[in-house]
């Protein structure tokens, strides 16, 4: 697998990760 | 700035001069700026869950949003910084590394960040722990380590570097001075001979950057010459806004080519010497070659 596809999937589960757990405590505060 | 119209076919059109070509390359957008945008987006929904605990008056849940929030788009821009400079860096031909890993924080503090925000959960301590590692290992996968390594030749100590990028600014701001002194006489022939000059002279700067050694022999160019450049157009403009006296504007044209051609010649013969360090270390290298037994033609 090619470096930049790596990079790309990693950047994706990472924004992921962010956007879960920043909506995760919406739903916690809710 | 606004200049007086001039095309090809204008009455005393110059002719065409090859100007600003060599002005500094500039640095190279950074690639992943957009991904550095989302991830600054991406946490905006704490921001709001703060808000929420406000309404509950969770005061823990306040500060840990809060704080997961700030540190996350601090790494966000931490991240761009450190893409900027590395676009920078690769852009140059000796460059030295960073002095603070931006991108090696930004990686940390998204760890941080993370684990901190899930802090509230209910569950156990070891789930932070861990997505927080998660962020940080994703987020130095996905945009990389700064450079660590200084690269280029061996003009990369610190000092002669730092001197040649003061003489640089130094000259640089000479040649702002002069470009803004000239500007309101909206004299478009001259404008263009003094933009040929300007690229001249930063040829020459560029040329010392990239080997230092050289800001010796043309110390002299950089700020004496300069200077008198600077002070020559000052007081030409001033003489010529008030009565646009022809020999005046001769004179001042006159000048500037006889800069250009000086420091176009003192380019070369920097090159120049560049050329016989190369000589030279290639002699020494065939000397030594030669007496240890190794044939060369």
């Amino acid at each position: 697998m090619p470096l930049t596809t790596f990079r790309w999937i990693a950047f994706g589960v990472l924004l992921a990760l962010i956007l879960a757990t920043a909506l995760g405590g919406i739903a916690g505060a809710g | 700035m606004a200049q007086e119209f001039g095309g090809k076919f204008s009455p005393g059109a110059p002719a065409p001069v090859t100007a600003a070509k060599t002005d500094r390359p500039k640095a190279t957008k950074p690639k992943a700026g957009f991904r550095a945008w989302l991830l600054m987006m991406a946490p905006l929904p704490l921001l709001f869950s703060g808000f929420g605990n406000i309404i509950k008056a969770d005061p823990a849940g306040i500060i840990r949003d809060f704080a997961a929030f700030t540190i996350l788009v601090l790494a966000a821009w931490l991240l761009r910084e450190g893409l900027k400079a590395e676009a920078a860096f690769h852009d140059r031909k000796s460059a030295r590394k960073p002095a603070f890993p931006r991108k090696v924080f930004a990686s940390v503090l998204t760890g941080l960040s993370v684990g901190l925000a899930l802090t509230g959960g209910t569950g156990s301590i070891l789930v932070p722990i861990t997505l927080g590692l998660l962020a940080a290992g994703l987020h130095s996968v996905a945009f990389g380590l700064d450079p660590l390594k200084n690269k280029g030749g061996a003009s990369i100590d610190a000092f002669s570097d730092r001197r040649v990028a003061m003489a640089v600014d130094e000259a640089e701001g000479h040649i702002t001075t002069m470009l803004n002194t000239l500007a309101p006489l909206k004299d478009r022939a001259l404008q263009t001979h003094l933009n040929a000059f300007v690229a001249t002279a930063r040829e020459m700067f560029r040329t010392v950057e990239d080997d230092p050694r050289d800001l010796s022999a043309a110390r002299k160019y950089l700020s004496v010459y300069l200077m008198g450049a600077k002070d020559a157009t000052i007081k030409f403009a001033d003489l010529y806004q008030k009565n646009r006296d022809p020999i005046a504007r001769a004179a001042y044209e006159g000048l500037l080519s006889d800069l250009d051609t000086t420091f176009k010649s003192r380019r070369q013969e920097l090159l120049l010497d560049d050329r016989s360090d190369l000589d030279v270390e290639i002699d020494v290298l065939r000397d030594r070659l030669r007496r240890e037994g190794v044939q060369t033609q």
